[in-house]
């Protein structure tokens, strides 16, 4: 169960990668497609929008006119107009009449007046009832450019031509307002008149639509009257879609929507009942692109997935497959613990790209209209700062501290002195009126050609309602003027200016309207606007005093609108990321401020189109657009307190660099990320595995016999008890190694042999050889020396008997004090006497040689018991007992009987000795504890005689 | 070197930790900035509505005008709004004016009829001139009647007048100031007056007049210092100072709130803020929010008639300072605690691998679990970001599209009235002698305007050689018609007598005397005079004030014979169309969602409208209240605005297209809200089960990979203890596999090692245990023992070897365990012969040998009479026992060693076992030397020979 639950697990891990990853890679497809579309449902919803919008046939002939007109000069307009111009007059939506007055720049100076478009009434112009009039402007004009000013003549002309054209409108039955006019060059001027009345709104509506020429976007339009659809020359080349549209616009659907067909994406507006017709617009949509890199990626991960799987599942499910080192699978497995949410997060990252590139584009778009709002309101903060300076001057006082002149009397001249001098930032559109009580009023002015101020001694019905104001008001101040010298004929006076100020305040007030008109009532110095259609003035109204008293009203009034200097020229910027700029003009006239316009159409051509576009239909207008690397998004709208158009633009990276940008970044972090969990897998499972190899390494050398090797015990964990078992073992093995010198050879086959079986019981009958090898005379000899001595005597015997061992074999049983016992077993009952006579010459000589030793050695060899014996808990013995070994013992004894010690052999062996030695049967028939006679012989070498007994 | 992995395993975690500890620090950071942000936009907000109420209740008469206006609407949202009772509204005044205004405010309240109307009594109505006021009161209702007639005006405005003074404009004062404070004079002195009235539209049935004194309502700085002291009092935190640039502080002091300098803090900040201002006003920035000495720091301009500024102050809230003291202090603790952890364990035995690795590859897993938390949290965050800015520009393009349809409206209107007014029939009636065929002309027009929801006003009818003459359908109409002529006719005098100026013969335009002063007033700019009229040709526009009328004015030349014989201006009113096409366009939005879209038209400059469809559930609600405060604070703003609440999004818009009319969005973000959480709370989940995942996962790799450490450990301490049948099983073919494979090897080493111990003597034994290789012998005191089988040799001739090796076996296996019982130690086996040592000096060492012997003999004896009752052949044994010093060594050969003891007293003993053949008792044959050194035996011995005696019995001697 855990197993499965494990397996399942793993499985959801090993696939989740692949399935995140494909995930990822359909969302952030599906989030580009429905980008793509969602942009192209923009254009479309705009453009039909604009198509909605009741042109205004004058920004359509200005915008369009501008850009056709852009490179015709004195040199090429033959050409324009008998080519470009035609084309263009056939597709304007509504009649117009288009005039080229090209004047002959030779000396005669004629006129030549090419016509285009529908007669509209020019050409009554040249009727025989203004023919007169015409004629004479044109002999004027001609005597003028005969005088050779032609700058003069040009403003002449124009004016007059202006004039002409204004009335003309006025003769028609309906007006024909002037689109256009304007000089080309010195001597080309184009005059556009259009008729949009006589034209049904429909019908214009179906050119307009005919001759829509865009030609990645298709425009319709159905018209409810005429039961029909027109379509834009672009549904032309898609009669399918053509047949599509029109079969759903059967249907009287309200509301706007919009579908897809045949890869295009089609948006209908609503109904408009005004203009009775029902927009639509089709654009084609991209092919959807499908990245390579998709499938490729997914695949890579799905082989890794499917491989790994089937990998894990053999080695968990059937137990097959190579195994991997714990060094190498720890940090796969950390990698794969990091990795899961990792890919876990890709499945999202597409969404957060696109909702965090919206809201950083909306931002900016947020930022970008604030910034323009601040400036709008900067312009209003300089205004209400001019204002607060005004407010300053109270009395004759106040102004004679600022302009270091003493009141005269004269008001006019005193005023008009002091405006020159205050002049504030060149704020040219200021006037200032100054009503004083009983006396006339006067206004000074700038006038503009002289750039001084003027003196107007102002006696109009107006000013009168100001001292009427005023009386009221110091009446109810408690500062009436004393006028008691005037009591004689005030009254009369004052009857009659009753009657005049009644019609002035009459005329005032409907000339300000009741909201300013109460806000003048009231005592404190009160601030209106006068907006009207021909008045756009600002007024604050003050007491003015003079001595302490009051004096006069003083009124300062300025023009809105005409003021430059009010602007915050300082929040304009020409930065390539983010510029200001700020557009100014008429009707058809437009600049920018500060900034020269050619300039900044090369520099900024779109964010002029967009600013020229505000600047048109007087309200806000945005653009997008997409460079190599960067969305500019820009904006424009009037401003709510300076004329001005205010526009800019920010710049973010676009969609693919933020893209990338950020998932280089959120890259770096995965990655630091994965190779640090990487890392740290590593480090962690060297923690793990280093000791386990370290100790793997111990075992090894261990195997190999090095049972000196020891491990670290110092560790935090359980490889600190591990490794003190280890050493325990390790040591314990050391010594069982150090042991096996101990024992005899044969204990060691049988220890090692014997397995898990017990050793003990492992008894058996057989024959035997044996050796006893005693030192002649050691009890002498070890009452008479020291114990290291006695040692090394022993060692000495015990090596020549080893050596001897080696040589011809057999093994040493034990040693029994002095004595050293070897025994040969063998299966056959042939006793083996030669090596045993060889280990006994052996050692007999190399004791002679080596110690000065004299060595009895016994042989004997029969049927023994071997095996071991002992205790089986606490001590064992392995070794050959019985009669056989006894009596080698005696042999031995026996030999030491001899004066030279010798060997002793049992007398059945005679016939085994080998070449060359002889045996001297010794006159001994018993032997200590043998009941049964015994035959010893005395071995002697047969060609060295004597040596033997020597 | 040794201690590394020590100092690893407790500085990794620790690592570890502290990365995760910054990763989490750093996001939490992040997150807090971006709080912090949004907390100082939201500040931004705050202070913003706080200004822009401040811009529109900077004077008295505002103020006092948005507190008449709650009574006002309080009462007509009450059910008895048809017939408001006295003390319901006595209540609601007393209520809702605040205290300082009532003592200056004399208020009549009036009830009756609509032609007749009595003040009503009340201890807080004014008593004086009721009769004067009552009846003035009934004029102003009778002049605001749409239905009034000429002589009624005329009536009604004398004696209006002659109240509250010539220039009080009696009509504007009935018919526009409703509900405004308005400048009269009363009792010979400036006053401002009120006038609201209540009921249906046929009958009214009661009414209040407020007047208050002029000085009061001008004095500027008492209403600042008024809106100060309320704004103080409702945000504890903030206080407002009203200051002018420094060279106007003679003629406008600052305006302080007496609350000021309570928050001493702020009041600091404020200080500083006040004289930065008066030093250099360019390098604070308006409307931002800059901090200034801890305190918060806003300021604005007020309005175009007040030279103040609006200073705000607001108290910072120390937030998150704290947080960067904590920081360090978490980071001491857990390395303390984890210090304690680990060194605890450590002595404790030392720590888990299994457990230090669940929690490595936890912390390690979970770092990623913890960005993409993090992340995921984010991106949560973003989309619902997204979502509300896209909602919010929903809502927003919604009302642009309004604004945008509302002048299509215009242009589209002009249009369609221009092709209404192409008609032949109409020109002949408005051409025609007859005044009577003019006015059915007008009608004619109105008629066809009626159709496409354009109400026609006047129409201006100005032709050459005669006097102007104006059409209109109310009197209302008729007087902004005949203000208007006025102006038409001089601007149409100007440009026709300028067109036939060619033309003496021409006939001009006739003037009255009003037009000429107009005419003469305005000549000096003539262009303009004339392009009054010329640019209501080109496009429909307004005359005049743009806030009073909301009348489009468009112009028409009608020639005949190529002469222009009329001009004709249109008056037309659009703004019925206008508030349908809202409501419509509202109520299309609104149905749907729970968003609620509501306009509002500002007609005179001050009084609001409020447009929105027929329910007025959610308006009537506490919400709604809340969304029209919003939408009426915003009203005097230029811009798109927008308010963020939990629970929905105000936004607002000027419909700058639309002549003073501005709207507003409730939007609802609930489901936006709802969808947050939602998409948290899975992410929520996903987290947890991905935590759990890692965690069984990690739990999986680390019993795998890390538990069999355990087993190891145990394996290994077992085979170390001597279980050498422990073996370890691990069934893959990693490190730990071939340390299992060699582990299992040493077992059975050890295992030999074991075997092999037992054939060596335990004398010996220890040295090889401590590994030292001595080989010069030492010299040790002690006992030695010899005991043998009598007569072994002749045993097994006559016996096969498997029995004799067994009784062998049993015997050495008896005896062994009799010497060992007392402290002897084996030292070798010599055939059936047994050398056994006891090692020590004193005579404890002997008296054990002696036991030792004793029990062997006693131990034989019963093995014997064992055999004997199996039948088996029996056996005899000696024992020779001396003490004295022997030579015990080891001797080395190459491949094989030998211990050996030799000495005299092992042979001595060896003899004694001999004798022990002769023995007459216990076949105990004990040395002189041992004897000697016994003292105070148990046992008793007796002679046996030279230097040797027996041991007599086995018992001890009591």
């Amino acid at each position: 169960m855990k197993k499965i639950l494990l397996a399942f697990l793993l499985s959801i891990g090993l696939f989740f990668p692949v399935i995140s990853t494909h995930l990822a890679f359909k969302n952030a497809e599906n989030i580009r497609n429905s980008e793509i579309a969602r942009q192209v449902a923009n254009t479309l919803t705009v453009e039909l929008q604009q198509m909605a919008q009741t042109y205004e046939s004058s920004v359509w002939v200005h915008s369009n006119m501008k850009k056709l007109l852009e490179n015709v000069g004195s040199k090429n307009y033959k050409s324009f107009l008998s080519r470009q111009l035609p084309d263009f007059v056939r597709k304007i939506p509504f009649p117009v009449e288009i005039e080229f007055v090209v004047i002959d720049s030779t000396a005669s100076g004629t006129t030549h007046h090419y016509l285009f478009g529908t007669e509209l009434g020019l050409s009554t112009l040249r009727s025989a009832k203004n023919e007169k009039r015409c004629y004479e402007f044109i002999a004027s004009a001609s005597g003028i450019i005969n005088s050779g000013n032609r700058s003069f003549y040009r403003s002449f002309y124009k004016n007059a031509l202006e004039g002409l054209l204004f009335e003309l409108a006025l003769y028609q039955e309906q007006s024909i307002p002037v689109l256009f006019r304007r000089w080309l060059s010195d001597n080309i001027y184009v005059f556009i008149l259009t008729d949009q009345k006589k034209m049904n709104l429909q019908k214009n509506i179906a050119i307009k639509t005919r001759f829509y020429d865009r030609s990645d976007l298709g425009v319709g339009v159905w018209l409810e009257n005429a039961r029909t659809q027109v379509f834009s020359k672009f549904f032309d080349a898609a009669p399918a879609l053509k047949s599509y549209i029109a079969g759903k616009l059967h249907h009287n659907i309200s509301g706007s929507w919009s579908l897809q067909y045949s890869g295009h994406q089609i948006a209908f507006a609503d109904y408009d009942p005004k203009m009775k017709c029902r927009f639509f617009a089709a654009k084609p949509l991209p092919p959807p692109e499908k990245s390579a890199s998709h499938g490729l990626v997914v695949a890579i991960l799905g082989i890794i997935s499917c491989v790994l799987f089937k990998y894990i599942m053999e080695k968990f499910f059937l137990g097959r497959g190579h195994d991997f080192s714990i060094k190498t699978l720890l940090p796969v497995f950390f990698l794969f613990l990091i990795i899961i949410p990792v890919f876990a997060a890709t499945g999202y990252i597409a969404d957060f790209f696109s909702s965090s590139y919206a809201n950083e584009k909306k931002r900016v778009a947020e930022t970008l209209a604030e910034d323009l709002n601040e400036t709008d309101l900067q312009s209003r903060d300089l205004f209400r700062g001019v204002l607060s300076e005004l407010r300053f001057f109270n009395s004759f006082e106040d102004i004679g501290n600022f302009s270091r002149e003493k009141y005269s009397g004269n008001d006019g001249e005193y005023l008009c002195n002091f405006l020159d001098r205050f002049n504030i930032k060149g704020f040219g559109g200021i006037s200032l009126c100054l009503v004083p009580f009983g006396r006339n009023a006067v206004k000074t002015y700038l006038d503009r050609q002289f750039n001084k101020h003027m003196i107007d001694k102002v006696d109009n019905p107006l000013t009168s309602m100001f001292i009427w104001r005023a009386d009221e008001m110091l009446e109810d101040k408690g500062l009436a003027v004393d006028n008691s010298n005037d009591n004689k004929n005030g009254r009369s006076l004052r009857l009659n200016q009753e009657l005049k100020i009644e019609l002035a305040r009459d005329i005032f007030l409907k000339t300000v309207g009741s909201e300013s008109y109460y806000r003048f009532r009231q005592n404190n110095d009160p601030v209106f606007s006068f907006n009207t259609k021909y008045r756009n003035y600002y007024y604050l109204f003050k007491l003015f005093f003079w001595k302490n008293r009051p004096y006069a009203y003083l009124v300062w009034e300025f023009k809105k609108g005409t003021h430059n200097s009010l602007f915050p020229v300082d929040r304009l910027r020409l930065l390539s990321g983010s510029p200001r700029l700020a557009f100014t003009g008429e009707y058809s006239y437009f600049k920018s401020h500060v900034y020269n316009l050619p300039d900044l159409r090369h520099k900024f051509p779109e964010l002029v189109n967009v600013g020229e576009q505000a600047h048109h239909i007087r309200s806000v207008v945005s653009g997008v657009t997409e460079t190599a690397s960067q969305t500019i998004i820009m904006a424009a709208k009037p401003g709510n307190f300076t004329p001005d158009i205010l526009a800019g633009s920010e710049s973010l990276e676009n969609y693919p660099a933020f893209v990338a940008r950020v998932s280089w970044q959120a890259g770096r972090i995965v990655l630091l990320l994965v190779l640090s969990g990487f890392f740290i897998a590593w480090i962690a499972a060297l923690y793990f595995t280093v000791p386990l190899q370290k100790l793997t390494e111990a075992t090894q050398q261990i195997y190999v016999g090095n049972f000196a090797f020891r491990v670290n015990v110092e560790h935090p964990d359980e490889f600190r008890d591990i490794g003190n078992s280890f050493n325990a073992m390790a040591r314990s093995l050391d010594e069982g190694e150090r042991l096996k010198s101990y024992v005899s050879d044969s204990v060691v086959r049988e220890v090692t042999e014997s397995g898990d079986k017990f050793v003990a019981d492992r008894t058996e009958a057989r024959y035997a050889t044996i050796i006893f090898s005693s030192i002649n005379g050691f009890k002498e000899f070890q009452a008479g020396h020291s114990a290291a001595e006695v040692f090394a005597l022993l060692q000495t015997h015990l090596q020549v008997a080893d050596a001897a061992v080696r040589n011809f074999g057999g093994e040493i049983d034990k040693m029994i004090e002095d004595k050293v016992m070897i025994v040969f077993e063998h299966d056959a009952d042939t006793p083996v006497v030669g090596p045993a006579i060889h280990i006994a010459r052996a050692i007999a000589e190399s004791m002679q040689a080596q110690a000065g030793a004299k060595i009895s050695i016994g042989i004997n060899a029969g049927m023994t018991i071997a095996g071991i014996m002992g205790a089986e808990t606490a001590r064992l013995s392995r070794t050959v007992v019985g009669d056989p070994v006894n009596l080698a013992a005696r042999l031995a004894y026996v030999a030491s009987q001899q004066a030279e010690g010798g060997i002793v052999i049992s007398g059945h062996l005679k016939g085994f000795l080998p070449e060359g030695f002889t045996a001297e049967t010794l006159p001994i028939r018993h032997v200590k504890g043998k009941t049964q006679e015994v035959e010893a012989c005395l071995v002697r070498l047969s060609h060295i005689s004597g040596q033997g007994s020597a | 070197m040794k201690q590394s992995r020590k100092i690893f395993a407790f500085l990794f975690p620790l690592l570890l930790f502290l990365l995760l500890f910054f990763v989490i620090a750093e996001m939490h950071s992040m997150l807090l900035r971006e709080k912090r942000l949004e907390q100082q936009r939201s500040l931004q907000k705050r202070l913003q509505t706080i200004m822009s109420r401040i811009q529109t209740n900077f004077s008295l008469n505002l103020q006092i005008e948005n507190h008449f206006s709650k009574i006002v609407e309080k009462l007509s949202s009450s059910p008895s709004s048809a017939d408001v009772k006295t003390d319901v509204f006595a209540g609601l005044y007393s209520d809702g004016l605040p205290e300082d205004l009532k003592r200056n405010c004399r208020l009549w309240f009036f009830s009756g009829t609509s032609e007749r109307f009595a003040a009503a009594e009340n201890a807080i109505f004014c008593s004086n001139k009721t009769g004067l006021m009552a009846r003035a009161f009934t004029s102003l209702v009778k002049l605001a009647r749409p239905d009034v007639t000429e002589s009624e005006i005329g009536q009604h405005s004398r004696f209006l007048a002659g109240v509250f003074g010539e220039n009080s404009a009696p009509w504007y004062l009935a018919s526009e100031r409703r509900g405004r404070l308005t400048p009269v004079i009363f009792e010979k002195h400036q006053h401002y007056l009120y006038w609201e009235k209540f009921g249906g539209a046929n009958g009214c049935t009661s009414g209040f007049m407020a007047i208050f004194p002029g000085g009061l309502i001008e004095n500027d700085r008492h209403a600042l210092f008024r809106l100060a002291s309320m704004i103080s009092r409702e945000n504890k935190d903030l206080f407002p100072v009203f200051i002018c640039s420094k060279n106007l502080n003679r003629l406008y002091p600052p305006v302080l709130c007496r609350q000021a300098e309570q928050v001493v803090e702020v009041w600091q900040a404020a200080r500083i803020g006040i004289n930065r201002f008066y030093r250099n006003i360019a390098s604070l920035k308006p409307r931002t929010l800059q901090s200034i000495n801890d305190s918060w720091f806003y300021y604005d301009s007020i309005a175009d008639e007040t030279p103040y500024f609006a200073l705000l102050f607001l108290r910072k809230h120390g937030e998150e300072s704290d947080r960067g003291f904590m920081l360090p202090g978490i980071l001491v603790g857990i390395i303390y605690l984890w210090s304690a952890f680990f060194w605890l364990r450590l002595a404790d035995g030392g720590f888990k691998l299994e457990f230090a690795f669940r929690l490595l590859f936890f912390m390690t897993a979970m770092l990623p679990v913890l960005l993409l938390a993090f992340f995921g949290v984010r991106l949560i965050d973003q989309l619902h970001e997204a979502n509300i800015r896209t909602r919010v520009q929903e809502g927003f393009a919604r009302l642009e599209l309004i604004n945008k349809k509302s002048e299509d409206m215009i242009s589209i209107s002009s249009r369609l009235v221009e092709e209404r007014f192409n008609d032949n029939q109409l020109h002949d009636l408005l051409l025609s002698e007859s005044q009577n065929e003019n006015r059915q002309g007008f009608d004619l027009l109105a008629a066809k305007l009626r159709q496409i929801d354009v109400s026609l006003g006047y129409l201006l009818l100005m032709r050459p050689g005669r006097h102007s003459q104006y059409f209109a359908d109310s009197y209302r109409n008729s007087l902004l018609a005949r203000h208007h002529l006025d102006y038409s006719s001089a601007s149409c005098y100007s440009m026709h007598s300028k067109l036939t100026s060619e033309f003496p013969d021409a006939r001009q335009l006739l003037l009255s005397s009003g037009q000429k002063v107009i005419f003469d007033s305005f000549k000096r700019s003539d262009r303009q005079m004339s392009a009054l009229f010329r640019e209501s040709l080109q496009t429909p526009g307004y005359f005049g004030e743009s806030a009073s009328e909301n009348l489009l004015n468009y112009s028409f030349v009608v020639g005949r014979e190529d002469w222009p014989v009329a001009y004709i201006t249109l008056g037309f009113n659009l703004d019925a169309a206008a508030i349908r096409l809202l409501i419509k366009e509202f109520s299309d939005v609104s149905i749907s969602a729970d968003d609620l879209y509501i306009g509002l038209h500002d007609i005179n400059g001050g009084r609001k409208i409020l447009i929105d469809d027929a329910d007025r559930r959610i308006i009537s609600s506490e919400k709604g209240r809340c969304f029209l405060d919003f939408i009426k604070s915003s009203s005097i703003y230029k811009y798109q605005l927008e308010v963020r609440n939990e629970n929905e999004i105000f936004i607002y818009e000027p419909l700058m297209k639309m002549q003073s009319m501005s709207a507003g969005a409730m939007l609802g973000i609930v489901d936006i809200r709802k969808n947050r959480e939602l998409k948290l709370m899975w992410l929520a989940i996903l987290l947890s089960i991905l935590t759990g995942m890692i965690y069984l996962l990690a739990a999986w790799v680390s019993e795998t990979m890390i538990e069999p450490t355990r087993e190891l450990s145990a394996v290994f301490s077992d085979i170390s203890a001597g279980n050498f049948s422990r073996t370890f099983s691990y069934s893959y073919g990693n490190e730990l596999g071939i340390l299992a494979d060699a582990t299992n090897l040493m077992g059975i080493g050890l295992r030999q090692r074991q075997i092999l111990g037992k054939f060596v003597s335990r004398t010996f034994d220890q040295d090889v245990m401590t590994g030292s290789d001595r080989t010069e012998a030492q010299e040790l005191y002690g006992v030695i023992l010899f005991s043998d089988i009598r007569s072994f040799t002749t045993i097994s001739e006559s016996h096969p070897p498997e029995i004799t090796s067994q009784m062998l076996n049993n015997h050495l296996q008896a005896m062994v365990t009799e010497i060992q019982n007392c402290k002897g130690q084996i030292e070798q086996f010599i055939g059936d012969a047994i050398v056994a040592f006891f090692p020590g000096s004193d005579s404890r060492v002997c008296l054990n040998a002696i036991e030792a012997a004793a029990a062997m003999i006693e131990k034989h004896r019963a093995i014997i009479a064992e055999r004997a009752s199996r039948a088996l052949f029996s056996y005899e044994i000696g024992i020779g026992l001396e003490y004295g010093l022997v030579m015990a060594g080891t001797l080395k050969s190459g491949s094989r060693s030998e211990f050996s003891v030799v000495g005299p007293a092992r042979t001595r003993a060896e003899e004694y076992e001999g004798a022990s053949k002769t023995a007459r008792f216990t076949r105990i044959i004990v040395g002189e030397a041992l004897i000697k050194n016994l003292v105070g035996s148990p046992y008793i011995f007796c002679r046996h020979a030279d230097s040797c005696y027996e041991l007599q019995s086995l018992e001890k001697s009591a």
